[in-house]
């Protein structure tokens, strides 16, 4: 690892432990190393965005418009995604995501992903099954709050999803 | 136009982007499968098989998705990929699919899969962006419906009237009006309205305190209604609602291989009420108490200004509301950093008994902790003899169970045992000498491995036994107090000081325990701001005479005092206010000028702060006065 600090190795590893070193290399050549001011929006509800960041230090406060102003989510840290969903379904962020502790994150643009695809498809589909991995640990986790959710009997989970299909 | 079985493939949006050749090449891959109705395609809790399919496209009839926590889910339509999610992490089966009629899929076998992934980087690359689209759609399905649900009522609010509350010691009752806010709005509005008349208010969670932290006669706000809970399983980060309980975060977290790191022993306990008194735990002694691993608060105070606090962002509000007993504002929300641990969790313990409460210092100080492991020791003390286990544990990947009967808080006999030691101080001795004697005879060769949550939420035996005694009409009297004695060599005195007083008193000890306790952060009411030292409790279960034990802590209390030390505010709390005053006298002026900023009218109180605290109240009432 060359070109990456031990601390940005690590991240990488960490997130892509499938990963030899030299291929790590060549996906980390494809992030950009972005400083971390608080205040400042990495993704904006409804805006579209082409980037995905990987967050290696600090934190990131995410949340969504509510009808009495801002509803936090959580807060991201260390090894967390910001922007995947958008990222990847080219869709309009669903969530607004501001940094709340400097710090530093990669970007990752669009085009440099249809790039690595093209250049290095095998080190492109190992990052892809990184990302579909962290993606179904978060789709897990987010079953689960849902589910625990308490129901009213007149408007159900069922009515949600399918509306007038229902 | 290209179709899959006759369904068109541009309307299946896994394979959507895929060009012609890659199609081609792809489609020899899959397999037609048809289903009759009723038949189960995908079993919850089953891992994917080779042979098996890996993934599933839906070409004609409907698929329903049931699990077992949630009921029914969802229904497929034809175009409609399933069975991603395992795919993905390699994790069993998330859900059930259940044919809803006459089902033809095509499916993807994993040994195709596998085979694909060898033999073709590009089709292979585009095929996983496909699967990490979907998987994106996925997520944003769910969190639109979070979302939505965020903005529903979680119930229907329940009118205020006045209600009997109580310690969980039982030492302190009181008949408030109740109310049960459900957001940050609703307890602002709350707030607006105690404030235009002049009423006090307390805070309360499950009722787990064990002194009268969350009892007073006016207004009391139960926060179990604020019970959000978001994780972020990739950094570990979660943001909790006060009403959440540790035994959900708990259960949330292991899947993804984080734990608490200062986590409470009983289940039911809430993030609001361990938080107001900044808890201390078995792993405090690498981990520190819980205020360590807070990252931030949402914090709401009386002055009806909402903040977020952390250590850069207003933290002298930071310092007092984390262990501030409520003092000072409503934690809305607190942001924590969980820690890292192999998954399956298992908590793996070394047990050795030290028959003397001489020699603490040495075994249980800095010095005897390596790692991530942690020391306590746990002592029975009877009229003649000592007998004692000092317990080393730490989090380990998945080993065989071996579970140490205290970690069992199912276990049947549990209650049973729990309620009649409770009752008969000679049973207690009994149990602890079959224990001490013959259950942990060579447990130091051999280490008891406990499941993650038993060894966690070890207290919900008690608890349990505690409830079913309440419901039986049953006494079951619990006491207990935390000393912090902060010298090594003081350790032993301090610990034969207060065996001579209780013995003198003729007052039953139940349990001892000791454990180390690192400098914690300037948290203004932390019984270990600026002092590490050792966390003593005394634990005492009835019969006991309430007044003789109240006058023997109070006594310990100026003998820690003496020493340097601290008495423990999360607990019981027997001393002379002049006493903690002294204790805690740079911590309460900061703590005193936040909640004369924040609260100058004296609206959030208890009857806990105002007898351990009497002075907290000068400045409402010179206001009142003027």
């Amino acid at each position: 690892m060359s070109s990456l600090d031990g601390a940005s190795a690590a991240l990488f590893s960490s997130r892509s432990p499938d990963l030899a070193e030299d291929d790590l290399e060549i996906l980390a050549a494809r992030f950009e190393p972005v400083r971390l001011v608080p205040g400042e929006t990495l993704v904006e509800e409804g805006r579209p965005s082409d980037a995905i960041w990987l967050l290696g230090s600090g934190s990131v406060s995410v949340s969504f418009r509510g009808p009495n102003g801002p509803v936090k989510i959580l807060d991201l840290g260390r090894g967390a995604w910001v922007g995947e969903i958008s990222f990847l379904d080219c869709g309009s962020p669903s969530a607004t995501a501001v940094v709340r502790a400097p710090g530093m994150a990669f970007r990752l643009r669009r085009a440099a992903l249809s790039e690595l695809m093209e250049s290095a498809p095998r080190v492109g589909s190992r990052f892809l099954r990184t990302l579909q991995r962290d993606l179904a640990a978060r789709l897990r986790e987010w079953d689960r709050q849902f589910l625990r959710r308490p129901r009213s009997p007149e408007r159900g989970l069922f009515s949600l999803l399918f509306g007038a299909r229902a | 136009m290209t179709t899959l079985h006759g369904f068109p493939v541009r309307d299946i949006p896994l394979f959507a982007e895929l060009t012609g050749a890659e199609w081609a090449a792809l489609e020899k891959r899959l397999r037609i499968r048809r289903y009759r109705e009723k038949d189960v395609l995908v079993r919850e809790g089953t891992p994917i098989l080779s042979g098996e399919p890996a993934l599933f496209i839906l070409l004609s009839g409907q698929v329903l998705v049931t699990c077992r926590d949630g009921g029914f889910l969802r229904v497929l339509h034809p175009g409609e990929t399933f069975g991603l999610l395992s795919l993905a992490d390699g994790a069993p089966r998330a859900a059930t699919c259940l044919a809803a009629s006459r089902v033809t899929v095509a499916v993807m076998e994993r040994g195709a899969l596998e085979e694909l992934r060898a033999t073709d980087e590009r089709l292979t690359c585009a095929l996983e962006l496909g699967v990490a689209r979907q998987l994106a759609r996925d997520l944003r399905t769910v969190a639109a419906l979070l979302q939505a649900s965020a903005h529903r009522p979680a119930r229907e609010p329940t009118p205020p009237a006045r209600t009997e509350v109580e310690s969980f010691t039982r030492s302190q009752r009181a008949t408030p009006e109740l109310h049960r806010p459900r957001s940050a709005d609703e307890l602002a509005e709350l707030f607006h309205r105690a404030h235009h008349q002049g009423r006090r208010l307390v805070l309360r969670g499950a009722g787990l305190s064990f002194d009268g932290q969350s009892v007073d006669d006016d207004l009391a706000l139960s926060l179990e209604a604020m019970d959000h809970l978001a994780i972020d399983p990739l950094s570990g980060h979660f943001t909790a609602g006060p009403g959440v309980t540790w035994g959900e975060v708990c259960t949330r977290l292991a899947p993804h291989g984080w734990v608490m790191p200062a986590a409470v022993t009983t289940s039911s306990a809430t993030v609001g009420g361990t938080l107001s008194s900044n808890s201390l735990s078995r792993f405090s002694p690498i981990f520190g108490k819980e205020g360590r691993a807070v990252l931030s608060i949402d914090l709401l105070t009386p002055d009806g200004e909402r903040r977020t606090c952390t250590r850069t962002e207003s933290p002298d509000l930071f310092y007092a509301a984390i262990g501030g007993l409520g003092g000072v504002g409503v934690v809305v929300s607190a942001t924590y950093a969980a820690h890292p641990v192999p998954t399956p969790t298992r908590v793996r313990s070394h047990v050795r008994r030290h028959p003397s409460i001489e020699g603490l210092g040495a075994l249980l100080g800095p010095s005897a902790l390596h790692g991530e492991k942690t020391a306590y020791g746990i002592f029975s003390v009877g009229e003649d003899k000592v007998r004692g286990l000092v317990i080393s544990s730490e989090y380990c990947a998945a080993e065989r169970l071996r579970p140490m009967l205290p970690h069992e808080p199912e276990h049947r006999v549990r209650v049973p045992l729990e309620m009649a030691v409770n009752r008969w101080h000679a049973l207690s001795s009994l149990f602890w000498a079959f224990t001490h004697d013959i259950y942990m005879r060579g447990a130091d060769t051999r280490p008891f491995v406990d499941d993650l949550l038993g060894y966690t939420f070890f207290m919900e035996g008690h608890l349990r036994a505690k409830r079913a005694a309440d419901r039986l009409g049953l006494p079951f009297e619990v006491m207990q107090q935390t000393f912090v004695v902060p010298e090594a060599a003081d350790l032993a005195r301090f610990l034969a000081t207060g065996l001579a007083r209780l013995r003198a008193d003729g007052i039953p000890l139940a349990l001892l325990d000791v454990l180390w306790l690192p400098e914690d952060e300037p948290f203004c009411l932390s019984s270990s701001r600026g002092l590490a030292g050792y966390a003593v409790t005394f634990s005492f279960e009835g019969p006991f005479s309430v007044p003789h034990l109240r006058k023997a802590l109070e006594a310990l209390s100026k003998e820690v005092l003496a020493i340097g030390g601290r008495t423990h505010l999360g607990k019981n709390v027997c001393a002379d206010p002049e006493d903690l005053a002294a204790m805690y006298q740079s911590g309460l002026t900061d703590y005193a000028a936040v909640k004369d900023r924040v609260d100058p009218h004296g609206m959030l109180q208890s009857r806990f702060l105002r007898r351990c605290f009497p002075s907290l109240g000068d400045t409402a009432r010179r206001r009142t006065a003027a």
